[in-house]
């Protein structure tokens, strides 16, 4: 492969980690197993949440490509395939036609369907508010709220609104609903309901991550993804304030 | 003594139900999404058999997070998958939310003192948690160190050895 080529495979491989939710050290450590597997010296790969630039050289010229980052979700599936894609790389040094496709079918690979994803929020809002102490009723409507937040998240994404303003919104979604249920009815525990539906918005994946990359001492990123931790968490108390001030 | 443990029961298997939905969510796929929600019953496990000894909630939420760690890092390694797939749903059940809430249920009513006390006590929980994962994390790394130098260590000898017999 030539040098521009190894250059393309290894910064595609990171981003598509990056992108669905690797750790830092893990983008970081691919591209330099990547590049170094392709036989390249001076690999200098750098990778914050927002962007990875990659330099390397073939002991003749030398060469940079940086990528930002612009959108990221959590698919850990192909996290997982894309770390055996490395791996595989390292192994049989593929040429560029045969890594694109394989990247391409991973990139394509299954995801679950819509109901089911929306089975699954219903069924996460009815888990925990059980699991929280609730009774069998609040985990009826603990279900009904998490199957609206999910519609409500995937209305408020077609329409490209920031997600401070989305957790705002479902925090005081969820507030409003089970407190007035609770005020009318007498029949549910209004907290019980409250907090376990927000475990459908609290940023678990980004506090555990920022953790782990404080570990592997990437300072910078464990600091933005704890500060992104952070806003959630605010956007999601904002919410349910304004929702426990109004009724 | 047998309702509390019925209880228990049925709160881990919550735990386990509202991590397998997350893993949904997270679009994880085949054995790895039983694996990996099982984790949250670890975890649940953990922290009321840790209540049982120390009736401490941050000792408990340690434990739990010690414990939820070290799991991952074997699944890793028996699963040959990144540890992020196993360690985001075992913490799920130990995100302190009841505790946040309360913070904030006491801020907007006005009762500073509580809200204050019991936001002391949230970020407590939340260090406890960092410290088990920071905790468990090094020490599997020190283990794995360890192996592979011991590995190095008796090959290199290994070598020395066919070198004499040469």
């Amino acid at each position: 492969m030539k040098l521009e080529e190894v250059l393309d495979t290894a910064i595609l491989v990171g981003y598509n980690l990056l992108r669905n939710g690797a750790e830092i050290y893990r983008v970081e450590q691919s591209i330099v197993y990547i590049c170094t597997a392709y036989g390249m010296q001076e690999i200098e790969a750098f990778a914050i949440p927002s962007s990875i630039v990659v330099t390397i050289s073939d002991g003749r010229l030398s060469m940079t490509k940086s990528k930002r980052v612009l959108t990221r979700d959590t698919d850990l599936d192909k996290v997982d395939k894309l770390t055996d894609l490395s791996r595989k790389i390292c192994r049989e040094l593929p040429d560029y036609d045969t890594f694109k496709k394989l990247l391409q079918e991973i990139l394509n690979g299954p995801i679950y369907g819509k109901a089911l994803t929306y089975f699954a929020h219903a069924m996460i809002g009815l888990s925990f508010t059980l699991f929280f102490g609730g009774n069998y009723w609040d985990g009826l409507v603990g279900g009904m709220i998490g199957f609206s937040i999910a519609l409500l998240t995937g209305f408020m994404k077609r329409l490209r609104a920031n997600l401070f303003f989305n957790n705002i919104l479902c925090g005081f979604f969820s507030a409003f609903i089970s407190n007035i249920l609770a005020i009318k009815t007498g029949l549910f525990h209004a907290d019980k309901i409250i907090i376990g539906t927000i475990m459908l918005l609290v940023p678990g994946l980004a506090l555990a991550n920022s953790m782990r990359d404080f570990i592997s001492s990437d300072t910078m990123t464990g600091l933005s993804r704890l500060v992104e931790a952070l806003f959630v968490a605010m956007g999601i108390a904002i919410g349910v304030a304004f929702a426990m001030k109004f009724v | 003594m047998l309702e509390e443990l019925f209880r228990g029961l049925l709160q881990c298997i919550w735990a386990f139900l509202g991590s397998l939905c997350f893993g949904i969510v997270f679009n994880i796929r085949g054995k790895n999404l039983f694996y990996s929600a099982f984790g949250g019953f670890v975890a649940w496990v953990a922290y009321l058999l840790c209540g049982i000894v120390v009736p401490e909630e941050i000792v408990q939420y340690f434990v739990a997070s010690v414990v939820i760690s070290i799991y991952s890092e074997s699944m890793a390694v028996y699963r040959k998958t990144p540890v992020t797939v196993f360690i985001v749903l075992g913490m799920v059940p130990l995100v302190p939310g009841g505790s946040i809430f309360y913070t904030m249920q006491h801020l907007i009513m006005g009762e500073y003192q509580l809200s204050y006390k019991v936001g002391v006590y949230t970020f407590a929980i939340a260090g406890a948690i960092a410290m088990g994962i920071l905790i468990a994390s090094f020490l599997v790394q020190l283990f794995k160190f360890s192996i592979t130098n011991i590995n190095q260590k008796k090959h290199k000898k290994e070598e020395k050895d066919n070198g004499k017999a040469l």
